[in-house]
């Protein structure tokens, strides 16, 4: 939807992506899962990073993001315009394009996103700013959602519609709970859904 | 000195009856908040915040020559074609267009709304007494949250008459009077009027 590109200016030479080891590849050999890669506030990567491990971005980062099964933490100072798919997004800094979580996305107040999300939880925080849209629908980011964790997600079978209780709160879908909503399989949108 | 929060009768009326939707599409025209985020947290549906109080583009745009039939916010909204929305909440937004504004981001929405489609608003129920704008976050569809820092003061409150008039084709279906001089409207589109 918002053209990540249009009104960007040119972004300052970069490095080819090889270039930050702490930053892009596979994980390595006997390296702990627990490990996490820092792009620090210098770095500027324009390019695709993927990955085995939590990676934290303080510098600016153009391209792709995939960290399908890990954290991604853009702080306060770091610039990400890049499209990200990460199993959580942690976003403090700012953030130009889509983002993808397969487990949440976090705004937080000193967060600055434009773009659209998806993701079953998201967290906006007080402070944040937000342009774009939130698609909460469970079987859109099941899509998008590894094998690998697809078992960490509830397990709802019915489908569920947005109903309202008594006090006004939309019913939980059934199966589902606040923190971990959704009901995947359920159908899909016949009415007001954007290609 | 802003209340913490407001009571409103109409909102859950919006969601009322389009909630039998199997997935829902929101246009919020304000600015995400915490708590309305929470409020459609883990339904299936697709939040639009389209941020127009703090946005300045569409001013910028409305003093440029445009095409015709273009309006300044079919630049500033720019959704995908074929976007249909199913709840527009407007909240303050309509007292800061003039009534030109007001037709233009009716036409935009225009190509954006179905049959059906609800809408919510807040104007004034008297010009004549003061009205000061409020950012919300829907806590509750009956349960807003004031946030504390409000946008500034509408220039241009509208009276429930003059939305009535100049923004089909949205139809005003019921207006309640609040308190500190706010009237919420509830609406639906109804193309054929």
């Amino acid at each position: 939807m918002f053209d990540k590109r249009k009104d960007a200016g040119p972004m300052p030479p970069t490095p080819q992506p090889s270039a930050p080891p702490a930053a892009a590849g596979p994980s390595q050999p006997g390296r702990p899962s627990s490990a996490k890669a820092t792009i620090g506030p210098t770095i500027v990567i324009d390019g695709r990073i993927s990955g085995d491990e939590d990676v934290v971005i303080s510098g600016q980062c153009e391209g792709t993001i995939s960290l399908p099964k890990h954290t991604l933490t853009i702080q306060a100072g770091g610039h990400v315009r890049a499209d990200v798919v990460a199993n959580v997004v942690q976003i403090e800094g700012q953030v130009e394009g889509d983002v993808d979580g397969v487990d949440k996305v976090v705004l937080t107040a000193t967060g600055r996103m434009e773009g659209n999300i998806k993701a079953p939880r998201v967290i906006v925080n007080d402070g944040a700013k937000f342009k774009g849209s939130i698609d909460m629908d469970p079987e859109i980011v099941d899509s998008a959602k590894p094998q690998a964790t697809a078992t960490a997600q509830p397990q709802a079978a019915a489908p569920a519609k947005p109903k309202l209780t008594g006090d006004g709160r939309p019913v939980q879908n059934p199966g589902s709970t606040p923190a971990s909503p959704g009901a995947p399989g359920a159908r899909k949108s016949q009415t007001g859904g954007s290609p | 000195m802003l209340p913490s929060h407001l009571a409103t009768r109409l909102l859950p009326l919006v969601f009322e009856d389009v909630a039998a939707q199997p997935r829902l599409n929101i246009l919020d025209i304000g600015a995400a908040t915490a708590e309305s985020v929470r409020f459609f947290a883990g339904h299936r549906c697709r939040l639009q915040f389209a941020d127009l109080f703090g946005e300045t583009g569409y001013r910028r745009q409305h003093q440029r020559r445009r095409r015709p039939h273009e309006t300044v916010f079919d630049r500033v909204f720019d959704f995908p074609i074929g976007t249909m929305f199913d709840v527009c909440l407007f909240w303050d937004f309509l007292n800061y267009l003039d009534t030109g504004l007001l037709r233009d981001l009716a036409q935009t929405l225009r190509r954006h709304v179905h049959e059906g489609t609800r809408g919510h608003a807040f104007v004034p129920f008297s010009n004549a007494l003061p009205f000061a704008g409020m950012r919300f976050g829907l806590e509750r569809a009956d349960h807003l949250i004031v946030k504390d820092d409000p946008p500034p003061p509408p220039p241009h409150p509208h009276t429930n008459k003059v939305i009535a008039a100049s923004f089909w084709p949205f139809a005003v279906t019921r207006a309640t009077l609040l308190e500190e001089n706010r009237q919420e409207l509830l609406m639906e589109v109804r193309l054929d009027s």
